[in-house]
């Protein structure tokens, strides 16, 4: 789906939400719970904390419909809730001084087998993915998994469109270097 | 060439570019190894793109549908029901008579119809009494206060 008609069918079922429609409320959810987890996910890299954020997330910005102005996308709006609420969850974990809540990934250097499958390559690249700084990270799976333009990657990840642009670049060329290992 | 001048590989690689863009985009990756390299990279982060658990859906559409109302800075507050806030307002119109009653009027055969009146006469036709969305607004503790105030 295009982002302009994806935008538009936003924009129906927002009024319908915000006028008490339990369906278009829920189709929203099932539009957007994905997206949520995935950055909820980058942030914390923990699938259970990552879910319970994007929980708490989606709650607070549905909620809190009114406060939509329209300046942002509505996705773009979403997801930065749902990333400040990942973000929080993670200062939380460091004010207890919890074990750190990155999965224990494959590092750069890892097995590289040139018989590996494809779901075997695809798990590595996500394993590295895990291992970029913040910034770089969320660029790459902001862009790639999500398809967002550069500068709704920025409204998220708090940068410019062109910091934005150049994270994903960085990120792209560290990734490339240590699958290539 | 890489990503920088071919910003449209992730769109390309995720099937979200129209069809004629798709092809102009497919016709640069064959003649170009660095951009067919990077989107080999792309397609691998999108064959493992992690998927939200299955319950994550419906617990928030169920959450939010038990949801109370959350006052800013995420603290719940407990609604009372409009009967009871109705309730209220007519307690505190009744004492309002009850005590003009004994200031003006010693003789307190006059107190249920002062009472009855105030109380009739502030209740419109939709049922919302005169005083209830000032009452909505009190905090549980406020309004308990109230009530007991009113009761002793």
């Amino acid at each position: 789906m295009s982002q302009a008609r994806r935008g538009d069918d936003d924009e129906a079922l927002l009024r319908g939400a915000r006028a008490g429609d339990e369906r278009a409320l829920d189709a929203l959810i099932e539009r957007h719970h994905g997206a949520a987890f995935r950055v909820a996910l980058g942030i914390l890299g923990n699938e259970a904390d990552a879910a319970d954020a994007a929980q708490e997330g989606l709650m607070r910005a549905l909620r809190g419909l009114s406060g939509f102005r329209g300046e942002a996308s509505f996705r773009t709006w979403l997801l930065a809730i749902v990333a400040n609420e990942a973000r929080s969850v993670l200062r939380r974990a460091a004010r207890r001084r919890e074990a750190p809540l990155v999965a224990d990934t494959p590092g750069p250097g890892g097995t590289a087998d040139e018989e590996v499958a494809l779901a075997a390559e695809a798990e590595r690249a996500r394993g590295l993915l895990a291992k970029l700084p913040e910034k770089q990270r969320l660029a790459v799976q902001l862009r790639v998994d999500e398809g967002l333009s550069f500068r709704e990657v920025g409204e998220i990840i708090r940068s410019s469109e062109g910091a934005a642009r150049v994270n994903y670049h960085h990120g792209i060329r560290r990734l490339r270097e240590w699958m290539e290992k | 060439m890489s990503s920088k001048s071919c910003p449209q590989l992730p769109d390309w690689v995720a099937g979200r570019l129209p069809s004629g863009e798709a092809r102009a985009v497919a016709a640069h990756v064959d003649a170009c190894a660095e951009c067919a390299a990077e989107a080999g990279l792309l397609r691998a982060l999108l064959a493992a793109r992690p998927e939200a658990p299955r319950d994550l859906a419906p617990r928030v559409s169920a959450a939010l549908r038990d949801d109370e109302p959350v006052a800013p800075r995420g603290r719940a507050v407990r609604r009372w029901p409009r009967w009871a806030a109705s309730a209220a307002a007519v307690l505190v119109l009744a004492a309002g008579g009850y005590w003009v009653g004994i200031r003006d009027a010693p003789d307190f055969s006059g107190l249920g119809q002062i009472a009855t009146e105030e109380a009739s006469g502030w209740i419109s036709d939709d049922g919302i009494v005169a005083g209830a969305p000032v009452l909505d607004e009190l905090s549980d503790d406020a309004l308990l206060a109230l009530l007991e105030e009113m009761g002793g």
